[in-house]
């Protein structure tokens, strides 16, 4: 299976495994002979640590003022007045759209390569890609405005960038997961990839000992699954994720 | 014996029960006759599921569970933004492009915007206890960490600029000029060159009338030491086995260290221990199956245990109905009651 696209979000509630997935996709994408960057948006400090590569916003701003202004001095000194960090600090769809800026960029420069990000959980993601139609619409015109709308574009070009959903193999989860992908169809025109992570229920665990709380949960697990199949585009069991054998996730 | 705190924070990553867990201990305030207040400001709006709320979001809606009665609040920047102009009707924070546009529920002005909003309610006066349901994520604790760097906004050089001005004589063109005079015209010069003409006007209208509202951002950002303190908050991180790698566990612990409120307590919730150390598997995979769970919530627990003074455990709940879920989780409230008044 080969992956056209530049650009790769996972995104998903909180705790579903999306570091774990979008780090073997990474490795996956690598392991095809592709140039990658493997980005982390999320906040979470991780175990993946060495293997990201990380922007550091203050230079990310400066290197897009330094570029539009042709000035470092310049660049420099508003990136590090305290009235510019704070605007930054108040307005995380503000540094969002840094962070885009810097991506988009580094993949207009670079043809071959391609980014994979550990997007932030499902509402800070709808914040991101708010953030670029929002400041399209508060700067009205201009060059930012010109980037911004390119920015704007390129999430929604399903020819450069793709969406994974990561969800759980329960009601709730499944819920919120559906909400994300609506929502994001809404706002890019695309449909994710659903994923649902952390699959229990295998037919070999039925039988009398299992204790009522685990046999309804997996009651549950197993209906929900029968509803929600074709809907489905990856179902990764427990056992890959928990016993460190993520290599064997048969990507499409 | 421990206060009646003001206020009791959940925080955790999304679908650990957040909502559900926090709503449980609301219904166990209100069982216990106190006046509450539930705010949730999870944009995945699962309170209004859970509780059948039928106002749009911004309002607070009194509900009653069996015979008791709570009021509820899901979060909306927006109508947050329309109190705070309300309260001065010179302030039409409402009526500026920029703060309407980032007042959006997914503009990004969340967190900042529900402090102001705990604030508000705060000052009413009303409740005994409010109880937050934060967004999920670690979001929420690294807005209160950066509180004090959105204080550099209101820093005394730019308000300098404000505080000549009076509302007689305050119209955007000598906003404009004051804003040049204070060496911000910099900023104003290289933007114009960049982006539109209209945005540095509203971008500057949006900054008069931030400024003109800083006492109320700056109630706000004052609510933050309240939320520090252990006389007047407990802090719950709710972590559950399915969800969390221990790793990110301790992450957060690391960001509650730096709130200083010794009142920073761990919640393991949807445990299974008990039903899992109960069972005898038949087959080599229910065994591998047990297991597995069995160390999973192993790990989080020993990690919990050792960084957090006090661990609460709540078993998971699978009942069909979510108001028999409820109950239970509000009635195991009271195993925990002379830890936490």
């Amino acid at each position: 299976m080969s992956f056209e696209q530049r650009l790769f979000f996972f995104t998903g509630k909180g705790g579903v495994g999306k570091s774990t997935l979008s780090l073997e996709f990474y490795r996956h994408l690598k392991k095809l002979s592709h140039e990658v960057l493997f980005l982390n948006l999320s906040p979470l400090k991780s175990e993946h640590e060495k293997e990201y590569s990380n922007f550091v916003l203050e230079d990310c701003a400066r290197d897009y003022i330094e570029k539009k202004l042709k000035s470092r001095v310049v660049a420099t000194w508003i990136t590090k007045s305290s009235f510019f960090k704070s605007i930054l600090n108040m307005v995380p769809g503000f540094s969002y759209l840094v962070y885009l800026g810097k991506i988009t960029e580094m993949l207009d420069e670079n043809p071959k390569l391609k980014i994979v990000v550990d997007a932030p959980a499902s509402g800070h993601m709808l914040t991101l890609l708010e953030s670029a139609e929002n400041f399209k619409n508060i700067f009205g015109e201009g060059i930012v405005y010109d980037d911004t709308m390119k920015i704007a574009r390129k999430l929604c070009d399903k020819d450069f960038t793709r969406y994974f959903v990561v969800s759980l193999p329960f009601e709730i989860a499944w819920k919120e997961a559906v909400e994300l992908k609506n929502e994001l169809l809404n706002r890019t025109g695309q449909l994710p990839t659903m994923i649902v992570n952390q699959i229990l229920a295998s037919s070999a665990i039925d039988g009398e000992g299992v204790p009522l709380t685990i046999k309804k949960k997996l009651d549950l697990e197993r209906k929900l699954l029968s509803e929600i199949k074709d809907e489905v585009d990856l179902m990764i069991p427990h056992y890959l994720t928990n016993s460190h054998q993520e290599e064997n996730i048969a990507w499409k | 014996m421990n206060q009646l705190k003001k206020f009791e924070i959940f925080c955790g990553t999304g679908g650990v029960g957040k909502t559900t867990l926090a709503t449980s201990r609301a219904l166990y305030h209100a069982s216990n006759g106190r006046k509450v207040l539930l705010i949730t400001i999870d944009p995945a709006k699962r309170l209004k599921d859970l509780l059948k709320l039928e106002s749009p979001a911004g309002q607070v809606e009194e509900i009653s569970f069996e015979t008791h009665r709570l009021d509820c609040l899901l979060m909306n920047p927006e109508m947050t933004i329309t109190r705070m102009s309300k309260k001065d009707s010179d302030r039409k924070l409402d009526e500026n492009k920029i703060i309407k546009i980032l007042a959006r529920p997914f503009g990004g002005m969340n967190e900042i915007l529900s402090l102001i909003e705990l604030q508000m309610q705060f000052d009413k006066n009303l409740y005994d206890v409010i109880v937050l349901d934060t967004a999920p994520g670690s979001h929420f604790l690294d807005f209160l960490e950066s509180a004090k760097k959105i204080n550099l906004f209101f820093d005394d050089q730019i308000i300098e600029v404000f505080t000549n001005l009076n509302k007689s004589t305050a119209n955007k063109f000598q906003f404009v000029n004051r804003l040049i005079s204070a060496g911000i015209k910099k900023i104003l010069f290289y933007l114009e060159q960049v982006t539109g003409k209209d945005f540095v006007h509203d971008f500057s209208q949006a900054l008069y009338l931030i400024y003109q509202s800083k006492d109320l951002f700056l109630e706000g950002l004052k609510i933050e030491q309240k939320l520090k303190n252990e006389a007047l908050t407990n802090i719950f991180f709710v972590t559950s086995p399915e969800q969390i790698k221990p790793e990110e566990a301790q992450d957060m612990i690391q960001r509650g260290k730096k709130l200083s409120n010794p009142h920073y307590f761990a919640v393991m919730n949807k445990s299974l221990h008990s039903e899992l150390i109960s069972w005898e598997p038949t087959t080599a995979e229910a065994l591998a199956l047990k297991n597995s769970l069995i160390k999973r919530e192993g790990d989080l627990n020993q990690n919990l245990h050792q960084n957090f003074t006090k661990v609460f455990t709540f078993p998971e709940t699978v009942s069909e109905s979510l108001d028999e879920n409820l109950k239970q989780l509000r009635n195991h409230w009271s195993v925990y009651g002379s830890d936490l008044n």
